[in-house]
């Protein structure tokens, strides 16, 4: 086996699983607040029961949250040691900052919220809320701008040192504020605070199908459904938009595979769906419209968008050939020469160069960016949809009585997931081969002293390790839905299972 | 001082502050070995449940503090070291999910608890250790296996963090309980107090042994000044124990880490990392360095924020103060 494959595999892995649990995190922090701050205006009961019960999920996210992502710090070193080194300078202290900024604001007071809610006055309890959830968003920042910067990097050199060529720092706000950041920034952290809305109001929704602890329930749907309209609008327009212009300019091989692009056009149609044929690269079956794709790039209906090919050959010679932060000439051959190897061309090839195009343009499966990029839209979608439903019955009156509608959150509730998830694999699959984009690939950056079978037997302890998790973190998922809320008074409905239910629960 | 050397001691600080905090918790783990009854546990467990998480942070920023300003050390030590690191990110997984999951199966999780804390000391130590001997190293690579690792001083070293850790964690435990489970509490902080005693001066005798140079470091004035500080405050220690004082002798041992961490920083600058096999290749800490702007930017702004987080963490332990006697969980 190869090594190389097996990291991928491992990394994929666990940073997909680790995925699953920081959008719920971040969204469930913000809801909480949310609720805190709704008990502490309205002071009434069914908030704040809604808030304790919220708090719970939250740290129930935040148990697999945490050690799956430091399980990722680790894997920097151990399996991509030769990217930390090529890196590390700059990748290094936006990890260091999360650390100190948020990771010790979030864990601290997560303690103070989950156990402190029950024996500390309110107002410990809001604030500590508020605390988490500028804690868990500014950790996203920090995180993002550590991912974003290999996306698009700047601000940077790359020097030559006893230690080989890396990139070092050259202007620390260039390299945070590179191209992509707010735009994946707002981008991602949108999508969790839609994930958490999701959880919120399907989670109620359940409640008012069963009739238990409707009134708290009630309070959980309504601003749940609210969020989710706003959140979901935002996740298109602007976050999603501008992130897409952004790469459209910078990642144009990206934007080819995520629209099943193969040649380029001026004036290029959005292609809502079709069938992605890899061997004669075209979309078959394709309902496009017109020009959109272009305007929605460039603000231009006529732009012209690169097809895959000529997008692999702008990044070769545009972006790593002719990238103006090489220190010296020297450098920039080792890097270059250093890549080529990597990837099985000679670098003394007259052809060199063509080839390594040939690399870039097949290293990105584009059938799967093209379905993932898809799902996510699709699904984006349908979650504007839902949302606005939910805010004109809510608007009618009829929100807690459409049991249909109720039944639609609970059953979509594990969308967001795979929106995210879908979003993640367009994100971080659309950069192949690079780890960092025009200096960096897989290749170049694996580490060259670990073995397969090392590589075998930790990726077999990620799956069985990973799994226990799992299954555990579901018993207590359920666990928590059984209890559910404490009870509120005048809520006749608190207890699981009634005999005779009172439909609207006792107000 | 330069800047990398200011990062150092920075780090030192980072890693003084974890067994400082995290210390008396993974101690308590340990001490879960010996607490039959199950109330007793759960009491135990609750004097650190609303603080361990935080306690952890001072691990994250000490490793990303690594990775950040020595990206060079971080790949060359994770990746030399591959499968003893996932052994330890595992240990790390299963003790955070075990302490928020133990109300499942109570007498499971404080096994497995308790195992997974005690091996977390030990194997920080055993890491520690093998810096302060030095690996089989040279210019074309490492030349040992995982064994290497396990070799005597740095397993001494790690017997050493071990009972330590336990040691504060009683001491902890004493300071935060009442009663019958107080007295037996007592018994422990006194017994791993001498045990911690005695590994320091096998330790001390280890390095004269098989960390000569090491061992010249600190024998210079400022380290020997730290040693005698380190040894009359562990004795005093013994003394208050005796004599009752639950809460000096709790802040004895909880400011004893950074000062022995401090000690070994000390007696290590300016080099990580040093041969066995080949007694010139060294790599300092400015060799391993990350670029001079990084080093600039990240340093003041970092000691700030380390400051401020224990403002907030000092007063979140204010807030859970006074003795704990109910047992209780929050799922």
């Amino acid at each position: 086996m190869d090594p190389i494959l097996l990291s991928r595999i491992q990394f994929a892995l666990t940073a997909g699983y680790h995925w699953l649990f920081v959008p719920a995190s971040i969204g469930t922090a913000f809801m909480v607040f949310l609720l805190w701050t709704m008990a502490a205006i309205t002071n009434e009961e069914q908030w704040h029961k809604a808030a304790k019960f919220f708090s719970k999920w939250l740290g129930l996210f935040f148990v697999i949250g945490v050690p799956t992502g430091i399980v990722m710090e680790f894997e920097f070193g151990a399996n991509w040691s030769n990217y930390s080194i090529f890196v590390g300078s700059i990748f290094g202290a936006p990890l260091m900052l999360e650390g100190l900024f948020a990771f010790a604001l979030e864990s601290t007071f997560i303690g103070v919220l989950l156990f402190g809610m029950d024996r500390l006055p309110r107002v410990i309890s809001w604030i500590s809320s508020f605390f988490v959830f500028i804690g868990s968003s500014l950790s996203a920042l920090w995180i993002l701008i550590a991912n974003s910067w290999q996306q698009t990097p700047s601000g940077y050199i790359i020097a030559s040192t006893p230690l080989g060529p890396r990139a070092e720092l050259k202007d620390f706000m260039g390299a945070v504020f590179n191209p992509l950041l707010v735009s994946e920034y707002t981008h991602t952290v949108n999508s969790g605070i839609i994930t958490g809305a999701y959880i919120v109001a399907a989670i109620g929704a359940y409640y008012l199908l069963k009739r238990r602890h409707v009134q708290v329930a009630r309070s959980a749907v309504a601003i749940g459904i609210v969020v989710l309209a706003i959140s979901s609008i935002v996740q298109l327009y602007p976050t999603g938009h501008m992130e897409g212009q952004v790469i459209a300019k910078y990642q144009p091989t990206k934007l080819a595979a995520d629209e099943g692009l193969y040649k380029t056009e001026s004036g290029a149609p959005m292609i809502v769906f079709g069938i992605v044929d890899e061997k004669n690269k075209e979309v078959k079956a394709a309902i496009k419209i017109p020009k959109l794709l272009s305007w929605l790039s460039f603000g231009d209906w006529n732009a012209k968008v690169l097809g895959l090919h000529d997008a692999a050959e702008y990044v070769w010679y545009q972006q790593v050939l002719n990238n103006p932060n090489f220190a010296d000439e020297k450098v920039k051959k080792a890097v270059i020469e250093q890549i080529m190897k990597a990837h099985g061309v000679d670098p003394n090839d007259p052809n060199a160069n063509e080839k390594m195009v040939k690399v870039l343009e097949e290293s990105i499966p584009v059938a799967f960016m093209f379905y993932a990029y898809r799902v996510m839209i699709g699904l984006g979608t349908l979650f504007i949809l839902i949302g606005l439903v939910g805010v004109l019955l809510l608007l009618l009156g009829k929100l807690y009585d459409a049991r249909w509608f109720l039944k639609v959150l609970v059953y979509t509730l594990p969308l967001p997931w795979f929106a995210s998830l879908s979003g993640w694999f367009t994100h971080e699959v659309g950069r192949m081969p690079w780890m960092v984009w025009g200096m960096v690939t897989v290749n170049t950056g694996a580490s060259p002293n670990v073995t397969a079978t090392s590589v075998l037997i930790t990726l077999i302890g990620f799956v069985v390790v990973y799994s226990i998790l799992f299954y555990i973190w579901l018993h207590f998922a359920k666990k928590l839905v059984r209890e559910g809320p404490e009870p509120v008074e005048g809520d006749v409905t608190a207890k699981p299972v009634p005999a005779v239910s009172a439909a609207g629960g006792g107000q | 001082m330069d800047y990398a050397t200011a990062w150092y001691y920075f780090s030192a600080f980072l890693l003084g502050m974890y067994l400082a905090f995290d210390g008396f918790d993974l101690g308590l783990g340990s001490l879960l070995f010996f607490v039959k009854d199950q109330k007793d546990r759960d009491v135990l467990i609750n004097t650190i449940a609303p603080v361990w998480d935080g306690n952890e942070v001072w691990f994250i920023t000490w490793g990303a503090g690594i990775f950040a300003m020595w990206p060079a050390l971080y790949a060359v030590l994770f990746s030399t070291f591959y499968l003893a690191i996932w052994l330890l990110a595992f240990l790390l997984i299963f003790r955070a999910v075990g302490f928020e999951f133990r109300n499942r199966n109570k007498a499971l999780w404080d096994k497995l608890f308790a195992t997974v804390s005690a091996l977390i000391a030990l194997v920080l130590g055993v890491v520690v250790g093998n810096l302060i001997q030095g690996i089989p190293i040279d210019a074309n690579g490492f030349h040992g296996s995982l064994l290497t690792l396990f070799r005597p001083f740095p397993l001494i070293v790690g017997l050493f963090v071990l009972f330590a850790v336990m040691w504060h964690g009683a001491n902890w435990a004493v300071y935060k309980t009442t009663g019958k489970l107080q007295e037996q509490m007592r018994k422990h902080t006194f017994n791993f107090w001498v045990l911690t005693v005695v590994f320091l001066l096998l330790v001390v005798v280890g390095m004269k042994i098989w960390a000569p140079l090491r061992f010249e470091r600190a024998l210079t004035p400022l380290g020997l000044g730290l040693t005698l500080v380190i040894l009359v405050a562990g004795l005093l220690d013994g003394y208050l124990i005796k004599k009752g004082d639950e809460k000096l002798s709790f802040y004895i041992s909880w400011l004893a880490f950074p000062l022995v961490v401090f000690l070994v920083y000390y007696s290590m600058y300016p080099y990580w990392v040093i041969s066995t096999t080949d007694p010139n290749f060294k790599l300092s800490i400015k060799d391993l360095a990350a670029s001079p702007l990084t080093l600039q930017a990240v340093l003041g702004v970092s000691v700030v924020l380390a400051v401020i987080i224990m403002a907030y963490t000092l007063y979140v332990y204010k807030m859970f103060g006074g003795k704990v006697t109910e047992a209780e969980g929050y799922y």
